[in-house]
């Protein structure tokens, strides 16, 4: 059987040769690398309800954290913003109060030159801004927590919150 | 021949987690040049943009000063459908007195209400000066 294999694979290999080289010269493969930023959304967050008045991202409470990766592909030439939520936008009635409360971090980095991205970033209201002055991948993860009214237990239903994440050119 | 077998399960494996790895907002240019169009003091600009969230099927284009205020422009894809893999090109139409405070023309992902995406994304480009 592996006789059999590796006389298709021989076969094929000498019909595709000959092939590539009688094209190669007539149709060049050419491509460009634009500038660019990409915003990579690759884990959608899950609330847990450890206790009953709380919603909470945290893995240790059964938690899932959004996870947002950004792709530049030209150095310090982008912002990177990413707001954790302040409000549910679908959630069954909540007459009292809601505190929300949340971080972002970075996750990982593919260049060293990333590691100083969470000391050096600024943060105002829910939003966390990131220079990010290194081309490549930075993976960001957002942890978000509300908590109800005076430790009343949450109503019944599905809540759903707005994690926002921007790539703005500077 | 189980070591064939092996490498092709591997090439699978990683293609289909490739794939499902894949959910990328993309738009270019980063930095954009408005020229005159077609119609007497009307300028134009265009992008192109990728949708690789299989969870998003539509997009905003908003235009804006350097403060963020908005801006106001005209464009046939002020809202348009762009599908799981399609490419599009957007054309963003600018009235002549509106070009000096143009700095920011941005694409937004629109979610839908309860449908299980949590992640809005923005791109915006910069008006090359």
């Amino acid at each position: 059987m592996l006789k059999k294999v590796l006389a298709g694979s021989f076969l094929v290999s000498m019909t595709i040769v000959p092939f590539s080289m009688a094209t190669s010269a007539e149709a060049p493969i050419s491509g460009t690398v634009e500038s660019k930023c990409t915003i990579f959304t690759e884990t959608n967050g899950v609330y847990a309800s450890p206790i009953a008045s709380q919603l909470t991202t945290d893995p240790a409470d059964g938690g899932v954290q959004p996870i947002i990766r950004f792709d530049v592909a030209l150095a310090d030439s982008f912002l990177g913003r990413i707001s954790f939520p302040t409000s549910f936008s679908s959630s069954p009635s909540l007459p009292d109060t809601q505190d929300f409360s949340g971080n972002v971090e970075v996750e990982t980095v593919s260049d060293v030159g990333m590691a100083d991205y969470d000391t050096d970033k600024t943060t105002f209201n829910n939003t966390h801004e990131y220079d990010l002055t290194v081309a490549g991948t930075t993976r960001f993860k957002v942890s978000s927590e509300m908590d109800y009214g005076d430790t009343k237990a949450l109503p019944a239903g599905n809540y759903t919150a707005i994690v926002t994440a921007e790539c703005v050119a500077k | 021949m189980r070591v064939v077998i092996f490498f092709m399960i591997l090439v699978f494996v990683g293609l289909g987690y490739a794939i499902k790895d894949a959910h990328s907002h993309e738009m270019v240019p980063a930095y954009f040049k408005l020229t005159q169009s077609p119609v007497v003091n009307v300028h134009v600009t265009s992008f192109k943009l990728f949708n690789a969230r299989n969870d998003v099927d539509y997009y905003q284009v908003s235009v804006y000063d350097e403060d963020w205020n908005r801006v106001p422009f005209a464009s046939f894809d002020r809202v348009f459908k762009l599908e799981h893999l399609k490419r599009k090109e957007i054309k963003v139409y600018i009235q002549e007195v509106d070009i000096q405070s143009v700095t920011y023309v941005c694409t937004e992902s629109k979610l839908y209400k309860g449908k299980g995406a949590y992640v809005a994304s923005r791109i915006c480009s910069k008006i090359k000066k």
